[in-house]
């Protein structure tokens, strides 16, 4: 469904992403981890378009992203729903207007279909429609995060969900709601979802296969037990204050196969 | 030396590539504002936010700058027994130089630097790379309102600007120049030939272009967070305020030679 291949990027002199090669197989979900500043981020950037690679390909549902016309590139992203790192609402609109703001955009739409459908959405990530005239910054930190996912999935219903550090920044109990409903989302709907995220509790519990970026390299591109068993020293280094979550983890999940 | 010189060297070019940017951003700009969609709602907004917002400053700054004017010109009126003709130095002054570069610069100064502000934030906030995601040209919904808005209240702000300072110049005619109301108006009227108004009018037009797309140019090539915010906007203000001198100037020479003056 996403495939990259041999990408390379830069922002000015700086070099951020050197040769990178991966795929996200459908209906998968691939967890991006790694140290601040190794381009996590700039990889959603590019599977939307906003950013272009300076060498290779990035291949999103059969289309080189890269080479995309305007006219193809805004059919790819019909297909995308982005959760921005810190939500990236608009802040001069009502969650309502943020929610329905695709509605709103493609018009066509009566208002109270709109706001049937913003309701929805909202109850569907666990949040109290009630806040709809509500502006952002008056809701807290997890809730906006929460309007962002929302306002993602009225986007286009889509068929692939990009998640920048959906959890940072929260505290423990909303960390998990929002890891719950990533997870709950999938389970549902089926879609492919790359998640970029620090925490590997999070990583865990959400990923299917996952990646790891230092240097502007891929490190390490596996499933959960090869991440278990990896002896690279980056990987290890990386993860060392998450063995013990790390071998938790893989054990629940060998038991929970093996019943 | 050589290192000096090649910092300098390497500034040119940016400043270079910057004014290719901003000049490819206004045809894009300009092509975007003669075809639809449009955003009216946002064009509203946009209207009330720089025309409403901006007139008790303008009207204000105005006012007393008229005085001030008025005052200057009595006294050398006065040393020629002149005092008559305030009225018709008013008009040049102010109809056709003051009026329109001063409303140029305080709506620079407020809503030039309101909307790099604002772009810039939502610019690091990733605001803008959701409206594209969203499949929004965040220059057709942000940048051809704000221009489209300008160009319409500048020149209406600008009228308004020249009436209250012409005001002002009235009441120092009456009180200090003790030349009545009645002929001070009346050799306003005389010399506010469709000409001074051309003059003056042609002027906001160029003024809101260059505040505009300066100012929406700006907040899209923020970077650096908060403090770049910040930065962009104080440079907007500065290139804007010096643009508008600049263009006052060659305005009106062209428009001089254009009306053979």
């Amino acid at each position: 469904m996403i495939e990259f291949k041999d990408v390379h990027f830069q922002y000015g002199s700086l070099l951020v992403l050197d040769g990178v090669s991966f795929h996200v197989n459908r209906g998968s979900t691939k967890v991006i981890m790694g140290p601040s500043g190794t381009g996590k981020s700039t990889l959603l950037k590019l599977m939307l378009g906003l950013l272009k690679p300076d060498a290779g390909q990035v291949i999103v549902d059969g289309v080189d992203v890269g080479q995309a016309k305007r006219s193809e590139m805004n059919d790819v992203r019909r297909k995308i729903g982005m959760v921005f790192q810190d939500g990236a609402l608009f802040d001069s609109l009502t969650v309502g207007e943020n929610v329905g703001y695709s509605f709103l955009e493609r018009g066509g739409m009566p208002i109270d279909e709109v706001e049937a459908k913003v309701r929805e959405f909202l109850a569907q990530v666990g949040l109290d429609p009630g806040i709809l005239d509500q502006l952002p910054d008056q809701l807290s930190i997890g809730m906006q995060r929460r309007v962002a996912i929302a306002r993602a999935l009225a986007a286009c219903n889509p068929e692939i969900m990009l998640y920048d550090e959906p959890t940072t920044g929260l505290d423990p109990v909303t960390l998990e709601t929002i890891t719950d409903i990533i997870v709950e989302l999938q389970e549902k709907m089926h879609m492919t979802s790359v998640v970029v995220t620090h925490q590997i509790p999070d990583a865990l519990k959400v990923g299917s296969s996952f990646l790891i970026l230092a240097g502007g390299k891929v490190v390490f591109d596996g499933s959960a037990e090869a991440l278990a068993k990896c002896t690279i020293p980056m990987v290890m280094s990386f993860l060392e204050p998450f063995k013990k979550t790390l071998r938790a983890s893989f054990t629940s999940l060998h038991s929970e196969l093996g019943n | 030396m050589f290192k000096a010189l090649n910092g300098f060297e390497s500034r040119i070019k940016e400043q270079l590539l910057g004014l290719q940017d901003l000049t490819l951003f206004s045809v894009r700009i300009l092509g975007l504002s003669v075809s639809g969609p449009f955003y009216v709602h946002d064009l509203y907004e946009q209207l009330h936010f720089m025309g409403v917002g901006s007139l008790h400053l303008v009207v204000l700054s105005t006012f007393f700058a008229g005085q001030g004017m008025a005052i200057q010109f009595v006294r050398e009126l006065r040393s020629m027994g002149t005092e008559m003709y305030l009225g018709k130095l008013m008009v040049v002054a102010i109809v056709r130089a003051l009026g329109p570069t001063l409303t140029g610069i305080v709506v620079a100064s407020r809503t030039g630097a309101g909307i790099t502000a604002e772009i810039g934030s939502m610019k690091s906030a990733n605001q803008i790379d959701a409206l594209i995601a969203f499949g929004t040209d965040p220059g057709r919904k942000l940048v051809v309102p704000r221009l489209l808005a300008l160009l319409v209240m500048l020149p209406c702000l600008t009228l308004i600007a020249d009436m209250v300072s012409l005001f002002g110049g009235s009441l120092v005619s009456v009180y200090q120049a003790h030349v009545s109301a009645i002929s001070y108006w009346s050799m306003v009227r005389a010399y506010l030939t469709p000409e001074n108004i051309t003059v003056g009018m042609v002027k906001p037009v160029a003024y809101a272009f260059i505040i505009s797309i300066v100012s929406c140019w700006k907040g899209f090539t923020t970077e650096g967070g908060t403090r770049g915010v910040g930065r962009s906007t104080t440079e907007t203000v500065v290139i804007c305020v010096v643009s508008i001198l600049i263009t006052d100037f060659v305005l009106t020479r062209v428009i001089f030679t254009w009306l053979g003056w």
